[in-house]
């Protein structure tokens, strides 16, 4: 039809700069190729100065493309830091994380947007709250919480002095658990205006036919949630992994990679300091090969996922209208 | 629960049933936030009452806990007139995110209608746009900008050591617009300054992409079939369709830039309120910190709400 309507609109007017001309499409590729640069540039330089052999590095024709690429880089980085260990407790500590923050959020938001019982105004309130307080706020007390850990109190009661939390994943994950972790708010915020959108036949339906308040939520409702699911799968497991802030404060002496990579430069120059003597160049050429490597895992899983992604946010609804 | 409904069915009165099971329902609605409800009591309520105690008080940290003397507002008085770095942060990074604000919203709003178009190669374009979703760790944003002149210079053979990792990448590139002596002084810093502040916002507009992407396509295929039968051309039904639909959209993804920019753990103010309790031990004063702070953004927020709910409604009016 529109495609029709834009066909009669094409023999009336012949130079023009709409939608569909060849003009608008150029100026369209220019855009984007502008902006994709803008994004990928950082990563390509890395690139570049990571392939490099030392000598490139000195050269002053060489500026993009080195004259004789080379992995050593790469195999120094590795034998420098202990990259699968890294790699494994990042993928656990993330996978993990997003996974009980995930099903917290989903619980919560199904009951913020079916369920009518009193105070449920207030508690999105403060959800919206938690999402505007900085968690350096609260961040001194929260971090005594974990410190002298005894159920936040509870055990208190019993006269339990408390055992440290800290440098283990159990501040995260409570923290998820009770969809306190970073930008959960957000989450709990996204899945609700999805859920409150499907239609309430679909329950409805189902209560007729016999199904408890658990099936309609796992068999009914999870289902048709899956685009809103997929979105807030993906960004919690990304900023869970990105999440300097918990890591540093909660976990600094795991091995992650978002503290890793916002010392790489000290670790990769402490690493080397032992054998030789430092060489600005060296650590250079170690510290982007080292950060693609960090970045590496993310950005081939955001690949997959991207399909699943895209389309999950193209249904999500985040805005609810 | 589902045997229950089924044996209960013929035997009770229907208007009983009814009312029982509103008000079951609503209690199942209970269990479902119960986690939600912890979270709120146990690790947000009680820390920042706590930390509201704190800011009144000088805190004490023992070996297996801490004591509180109250000492009125000593802690916020200590934050804004003795320790003027703090202020100075605040103020900056409120500064900074208003000038940022509106480039945020224009390119996140542009950056969407370009990705709901049809074109070869969507979904190659799409994953590269998005990238900044899935890389923007606050590390990695200071690594990239930071690290990425310092390659080059590197790379061309005049290397030169910055000296931290952060925010000296503009100076950098200043001096070399400056040395190569083309351009005037402040045309070159403010050239270098906008072209950080391009990756800056491209990087920070993730989120916002997502929001206008998903309000972009919320639009019923309908009226634009109707427009087109009507006569409009597509620029017309870009102007008269698309952005009064999708207008409600822009306080939502301005709220998310302001609390994006105020609470990612790169903003420096955030970093002297974390310094102040951790390195320097004086808990009080960072938590006088963080509740200024705290009062600054909801004051940003709520004036950035009013103006634009003002314009909204003229613009609707």
């Amino acid at each position: 039809m529109r495609a029709d309507a834009n066909k009669r609109f094409k023999r009336r007017r012949r130079i023009s700069f709409r939608p569909g001309s060849w003009l608008w499409k150029l100026f369209r590729a220019g855009i984007i190729v502008g902006i994709s640069y803008i994004i990928l540039y950082p990563l390509l330089i890395k690139l570049a100065v990571a392939l490099m052999p030392e000598a490139d590095m000195y050269d002053m024709t060489v500026k993009w493309i080195p004259r004789r690429p080379t992995l050593a880089s790469f195999k120094e980085v590795l034998q420098l830091i202990d990259y699968p260990a890294y790699l494994l407790t990042t993928l656990g500590v993330s996978s993990a994380a997003a996974l009980v923050q995930v099903a917290a959020c989903t619980l919560a938001a199904y009951g913020l947007a079916r369920f009518s019982f009193r105070g449920r105004s207030l508690l999105f309130f403060l959800v919206i709250l938690t999402l505007v307080l900085p968690q350096q706020t609260y961040m001194t007390t929260t971090y005594m919480q974990y410190r002298y850990f005894n159920l936040y109190g509870l055990l208190g009661i019993f006269g339990y002095k408390g055992a440290s939390l800290i440098n283990t994943p159990w501040p995260l994950l409570l923290m998820s658990f009770g969809c306190q972790a970073a930008k959960n708010g957000l989450f709990i915020y996204v899945l609700r205006q999805f859920l409150k959108r499907l239609p309430v036949e679909l329950e409805e339906a189902a209560w007729v036919d016999g199904a408890g308040v658990g099936t309609i939520f796992y068999r009914i409702m999870l289902p048709n949630a899956g685009p809103a699911l997929v979105t807030v799968s993906v960004l919690s497991f990304v900023w869970t992994w990105n999440d300097l802030y918990t890591a540093s404060t909660y976990m600094p002496a795991m091995k992650l990679f978002s503290t890793l990579l916002n010392n790489l430069t000290f670790q990769i120059t402490r690493a080397e300091g032992g054998s030789s003597v430092i060489d600005t160049v060296h650590v250079s050429m170690y510290t982007n090969a080292g950060a693609l490597l960090i970045i590496a895992p993310l950005i081939v899983m955001f690949i997959i996922a991207q399909r699943f992604f895209v389309q999950g946010v193209e249904r999500t609804g985040l805005t609810g209208m | 629960m589902r045997r229950r409904a089924q044996n209960n069915l013929p035997f009770k009165p229907k208007r009983r049933r009814l009312m029982s099971l509103a008000r079951k329902k609503a209690r199942w609605g209970y269990l479902f936030v119960l986690p939600l409800c912890c979270g709120l009591i146990f690790m947000f309520g009680v820390p920042a009452a706590r930390s509201a105690v704190f800011a009144f008080s000088k805190v004490n940290i023992g070996a297996s806990g801490y004591t509180t003397v109250p000492c009125g507002f000593d802690n916020f008085r200590d934050a804004l007139f003795v320790n003027t770095s703090f202020r100075e942060k605040a103020v900056i990074s409120a500064l900074n995110m208003l000038l940022n604000l509106p480039l945020i919203t224009v390119f996140s709003f542009f950056a969407a209608s370009l990705l709901n178009q049809k074109f070869r190669c969507r979904w190659l374009v799409r994953t590269i746009f998005f990238l900044p979703l899935v890389l923007s760790a606050p590390a990695l944003m200071n690594f990239e900008a930071g690290d990425a002149l310092r390659s080059m210079m590197g790379a061309s053979g005049n290397f030169k050591q910055s000296q931290s990792l952060t925010g000296l990448e503009s100076v950098n590139l200043a001096n070399l617009l400056i040395s190569s002596g083309v351009l005037p002084q402040t045309v070159a810093s403010y050239l270098a300054g906008a072209a950080d502040r391009i990756y800056d916002i491209v990087i920070l507009s993730g989120v916002q992409m997502l929001i206008f992407l998903t309000a972009l396509q919320s639009i019923p295929p309908t009226m634009y079939e109707v427009a087109a039968i009507e006569g409009a051309s597509a620029w017309e039904s870009y102007w008269r369709i698309t952005f009064p639909m999708t207008c409600p959209m822009i306080m939502t993804s301005m709220i998310f830039t302001i609390i994006d920019s105020f609470t990612a753990s790169t903003n420096k103010t955030l970093e002297i309120i974390r310094n102040t309790a951790f390195n320097s031990f004086n808990h009080g004063l960072s938590a006088a910190m963080a509740w200024i702070y705290t009062l600054l953004i909801l004051l940003v927020l709520g004036l950035v709400v009013m103006i634009m709910r003002r314009v909204v409604k003229r613009y609707e009016g």
